[in-house]
This record gives C-alpha cells, structure tokens and sequence, in this order.
C-alpha cells in the first residue's frame, strides 16, 4: 500500500479514468449522477469557504455543476477528474465581480438564524459557535490561492501536485501558499493549537 | 527573538497537522440528500434542452479544432455553426473543414464562396418566407400607442396601408426558439434569456429555500416588481397606466395624509394576493440589505409601500422591517444637513430609537409628515415604540421652538383609544427618565393636555 493511500488521499492511479466518467462523458445521465454526487458536498464546502453567504456558496455550485456538464465532453483526462473541477470552482470564484470573497465588517450572515432546539448545553453551543467563527473569520482573511490551497490540503487532503493542477500553478508555488497560509493561522489561532 | 523571526520561523510537522485538523474539524462536507437530488435534477433538466446540446457541440468542436491547431477551420465553424439551419449551402462549408490544411487557399476561396451562398439562402428565408408566416399575426406597434391607453395598443396590419412601408420586415423578436432572429451569436436562443421564473419558485426562493436555476438579480428585479406592484404608484415611469383585466382595483384614495402627489388621486388597491406577494419580497430584499448584499438604498423600495399603507397591513410591515436587523439609525449619518424626507418618514413610521443628538438631522419643515407616520403606525395597534419616537421627536421640536403651542397640540388632536393610553403611558416613563428641566416641563404640559382631553 502505497503512503498516500495510507495517509487516505487518492492515490496516483486515480487518474484512470473510472467508467462512471466514460459513460458520463458519453452522455449517460446516471453516470454523471454516480460521478457527482459523492463530490456535492466538497464541493460544496469549498464554495462556502470562498464566498460570504450559504446563497452566493449555492449558487457558485451550481454554476460549477453547469459548466462541468457542458465541458464533460471535452475533458481530455489530463489531470484527474476532481482537479477539474475543482479548478473550475476556484476559477470561477475569482472572476472578478461575480462573488464576495470577503464580508464585510460588522455584517452577519442571514443564513445565521437560532436553533430549533435547545438540547444542547447553551454554553457548549456559544463555545462551538465561537469557535467555528474565529476559524472561517481567519480563513476568510487569507488570500483567495492561499484559501482554497490549504482547504484542500488539510480538509480534502489532496497532495500539493494535485492541487496546483486545481489551481493551475506549479508544486513550489502550491507548497509556497499553504506555508504562508498555515503561518498566517498560526498567528491567529495559535492559542487554540 | 524579534516578531518578525518568529513569524518567519518554519512550523513544525506537529503544529501544521493540528491546524489542519482544527480546519478539518470546523468544516461541513456533507450535502442534504434532497439538496443534492435538486440539484443534479436540475443540471439534467437543463442537459435536456436543446440549446445547451448545441452549445456542447459547438464545444467538441471548438476543442477538436484546437488539437488539430487549425485556425481558420475554428473561425469558420464558429461563423457557421448557429446558421446550420439556413441551408445546405453552409453544411458543405463546415463539412469540408476537415480539408482545410492540405489546400488552404483553395479551402478559403471555396469557403467564401459557400459563405455567401448560405447567406444569400438566409436573406431569400428572411424575405420571402417569414413575412408569410407573420402577414397574418398581430404585432405590436410602437408608434400606436397612448400615452393614457392602459396598455400597448394592438394593431392589425392586415390590409392596412402600413401593410406595404413594412413589407418584409418583422417587427420585434421573434418567439420561436430556433429561428434565425432568435439565435444570438453565442449560440443561446433570446426565449430562454427572456425566461420568467415560476410564480412557486420566486414565493420559495424569497422564503429562504434555495431554488437551483433562479439567479439573485432574478429575483431581486422580481422583488423589486412585487413591491412595485402595491405600491400606489409607479416606481419607475410617472406615468399611470394599469393594465386592464389586472387584479387591481381602484378603491381608496390616500387623501388627508398628504402622501398622494397630487390630491385626490385615486389609486389602486392591490388585492391580498399581490399584498401578501409584496410582503414576502420586502422581507428578502431587507434581509438582503441587513446582510450586506444590497446597499442600504434598496430599503426605500419597501419603505414606499410602508408608508403608504395603514391597519394590519402597516403593522405587518412594520414588523418586518424591525425584524429584518437592517440598521436603519444608518440612515441618520447624512453628510447634508437634513435627513431626506422619505428617510425621515420612515424613521418614523417604523419608531427608531435614537439619541436626540442624532434626531437633530430630521427635517423639522416637514415635522408634520413624520408625526403622521408616527401616528398611522401608533393607530396600527403598534407597541410603545413608535408612541416612543413621537414623544423624542416633539421633545425636539419644542427644543426648536420653544414657545409654539402648535407643536404640542398637532398630535394630541388625532390620538385615539389605545394609541392614546399608549402615548400616555410613554409621556409618563419619559417624565421620569428625563433629566433635562426644560424637557421635563414641556412633557409635563404634554402630559396634561392629554389627560384634560379625555
């Protein structure tokens, strides 16, 4: 077993193109099914880790579900099926214009609203609450390479080579921005490491 | 060791695999089902349309002529490919790109040739066939209609004398999907830009769910209408047209406020329907406006309909804005001297609370539009909040103008059964919170002339 299986990242061979992907690329409506929706939610948790509000993180999915159907038939297997899309999120998120990558100060997100239920220890729930606004209002201070470079790093745990396929740069580069980004959160959160 | 080394110092494997677990662990990557199910539903349904196959095609082969490197072949299928449908002429051309590298000149020559052919079928199409077709329908013209006609006037052109000056020529786009006016050059038909969302979809995206195909500017454009559409006169044009067959009906006329531009104005009152249609979008576009998306002009949109509304209806409103967490005291950081007069009125109408230093920038010319708003919402059965901005904003005002007993009396003659004992009970908590003798002597009289009223 190969390290990168055993750190559970995808292994090298994952570049074979699996048959979901040919059968996708031909048309085949379950296969693009098959092929998607085990991404949806990394997917999705990129797109709200770019953008300000759960709407804007929808909407730029959804786009990024649009273009990959359209552009499925000319994927040419160059890299690995999540790379490209995944590079087309991040390309698409820094279009200019389209998408608030950064809130603005003092704003709170509508999408904040108060528990249903009250089973948890209110003081657990304001410490949790706390605690995840600190991390995303550090990582929503990084730069937008940066951001999307160390989220795939550390939550999807891809390898630096996969991620400067994503976001189209070279290997140096890819390790250059996560350093950069881990040194800024230490700085930010380091009471909490 | 200085900050900066320390910044710069290099973090240890330990210290890096914590933090990404913290990220890790603060960091949702699941989906709801039936979110997904939406979504990819819709990604099909839209697979499913034909414009979309076209553009595909139009990919496969932008992206087969880019291997091959052929420059001019990717030219020519991008000129050629929306005018498929023209004519055989044309589907020669395309189908000889493939030769294009071994004879180019001869390739160019042949193309040209057939490019002009396949335009010469477009305009014998444009100009003997659908004027055919549409002799016979109605159109729209533009320079029939009136300025007082409730809509756009519909005129036959069949055998008219404007049949000939316009022969040949069809007026506006067309609605079919596929007809050569209706094809843009990217490749997308105008029907599908031109596309309204569904009545449900718009009520479910304005409610918070996420409605997968519907845009923000969609549905802001369809907030901005619905408010538009109670509000008692047009947004946008000064004209007053309605459309006739609507679901509007003349039945009030807002005399007496002096929120009419002209007296005596009839205007329409929309029905619950349309209301209630209202209601939803202001409370989008000010949950919009306190997220910060929209800036903080947007609330005049449904500020509009607020203060020109009364009763339940005035309430619900009311509510709606206070709950909305737009901070509407921003409105008094004005660089001018006085606040604008919509501002003002909606400040009141809505009971903001403020110190008087900052109530100072309201308008006192027009304090008698504010103590109106003020009182159509303390009739409305409204808590002590707006009785609250009533009783700062006459304190401000007798600050002014210390001596007018106008000032005083304006309120107290329209105060009525429960807004009145309202406006007591405030006028009382004020007296004893204020500390000021010259305000407390006025509340005071205040206070007195209310309580002789009765």
């Amino acid at each position: 077993m190969s390290d990168e299986e055993l750190d559970g990242r995808e292994p090298r061979n994952a570049r074979q193109p699996g048959s979901d992907l040919l059968a996708a690329r031909d048309g085949d409506a379950l296969a693009f099914d098959r092929l998607l929706r085990p991404m949806l939610g990394k997917l999705l948790a990129l797109s709200r880790r770019l953008t300000v509000s759960e709407a804007q993180a929808e909407e730029l999915l959804q786009e990024v579900l649009i273009r990959i159907h359209r552009g499925l038939a000319g994927f040419r297997m160059e890299c690995s099926f999540r790379s490209w899309a995944f590079s087309i999120l991040y390309r698409l998120a820094r279009s200019p214009g389209r998408y608030s990558l950064q809130s603005r100060p003092g704003s709170v997100a509508l999408d904040e609203t108060l528990p249903d239920r009250m089973d948890v220890d209110p003081f657990t729930r304001v410490s949790a609450r706390d605690l995840l606004r600190r991390v995303e209002a550090s990582m929503e201070r990084l730069p937008l390479r940066q951001r999307t470079a160390l989220h795939l790093r550390s939550v999807e745990g891809w390898s630096y080579e996969e991620i400067a396929v994503a976001l189209d740069t070279s290997e140096g580069s890819t390790r250059n921005a996560v350093m950069h980004a881990r040194r800024s959160l230490r700085e930010r959160l380091g009471d909490l490491l | 060791m200085s900050p900066m080394d320390q910044k710069n110092q290099p973090i240890p494997p330990e210290q890096a695999r914590a933090l990404d677990a913290l990220i890790a662990s603060q960091t949702d990557t699941s989906m709801d089902e039936a979110q997904a199910d939406l979504l990819l539903g819709f990604v099909q349904d839209r697979s499913q349309d034909s414009s979309l196959d076209r553009t595909k095609d139009c990919a496969q082969d932008r992206t087969k002529d880019r291997t091959q490197g052929r420059t001019l072949g990717r030219t020519l299928d991008r000129v050629a490919a929306p005018m498929l449908d023209s004519g055989e002429a044309m589907a020669q051309v395309v189908d000889a790109s493939a030769r294009v590298a071994e004879q180019p000149l001869r390739f160019a020559l042949r193309a040209v040739l057939g490019l002009g052919l396949g335009l010469a079928a477009a305009a014998v199409l444009v100009f003997f066939i659908l004027p055919d077709r549409s002799s016979n329908s109605e159109s729209v013209d533009s320079s029939g209609v009136s300025p007082d006609a409730a809509g756009p006037i519909v005129v036959s052109t069949v055998g008219s004398p404007k049949e000939k000056a316009n022969d040949g020529v069809e007026r506006g786009v067309s609605t079919e999907p596929w007809a050569p006016s209706a094809i843009l050059v990217n490749g997308f038909s105008r029907t599908r830009r031109k596309r309204v969302p569904a009545e449900q979809d718009l009520l479910a995206a304005w409610k918070g769910r996420w409605i997968p195909g519907l845009q923000m500017r969609e549905l802001h454009q369809a907030a901005r209408e619905a408010c538009a559409a109670v509000y008692p006169w047009p947004l946008v044009s000064k004209r007053v047209s309605r459309p006739q067959g609507s679901s509007m009906r003349v039945s009030a006329t807002l005399d007496g406020l002096g929120l009419t531009p002209s007296p005596g104005i009839l205007v329409a009152g929309p029905v619950a329907s349309a209301r209630a249609r209202a209601l939803i979008a202001s409370r989008w576009l000010l949950r919009r406006v306190a997220n910060g998306s929209l800036s903080l002009k947007e609330i005049h949109v449904p500020a509009r309909i607020l203060l020109a509304s009364r009763g339940a209806y005035r309430l619900r409103l009311v509510e709606i804005f206070r709950k909305s967490g737009v901070r509407l005291d921003r409105l008094l950081i004005v660089r001018g001297r006085h606040l604008p007069p919509e501002s003002a009125e909606l400040l009141a109408a809505v009971g903001v609370e403020s110190s008087l230093k900052r109530l100072a920038k309201v308008d006192g010319r027009i304090q008698g539009r504010i103590v109106r708003q003020a009182l159509l919402t303390a009739s409305a059965d409204d808590g002590p909040r707006s009785t609250g901005f009533l009783v700062d904003f006459l304190v401000l005002a007798h600050r002014r103008q210390p001596d007018s007993d106008r000032i005083r009396m304006a309120p107290l003659a329209e105060l009525e059964g429960l807004a009145w004992q309202r406006f007591l009970k405030t006028l009382e908590d004020q007296l004893a919170h204020r500390a000021r003798y010259p305000d407390r002597i006025f509340l005071e009289r205040l206070r007195v002339d209310l309580v002789s009223r009765s």
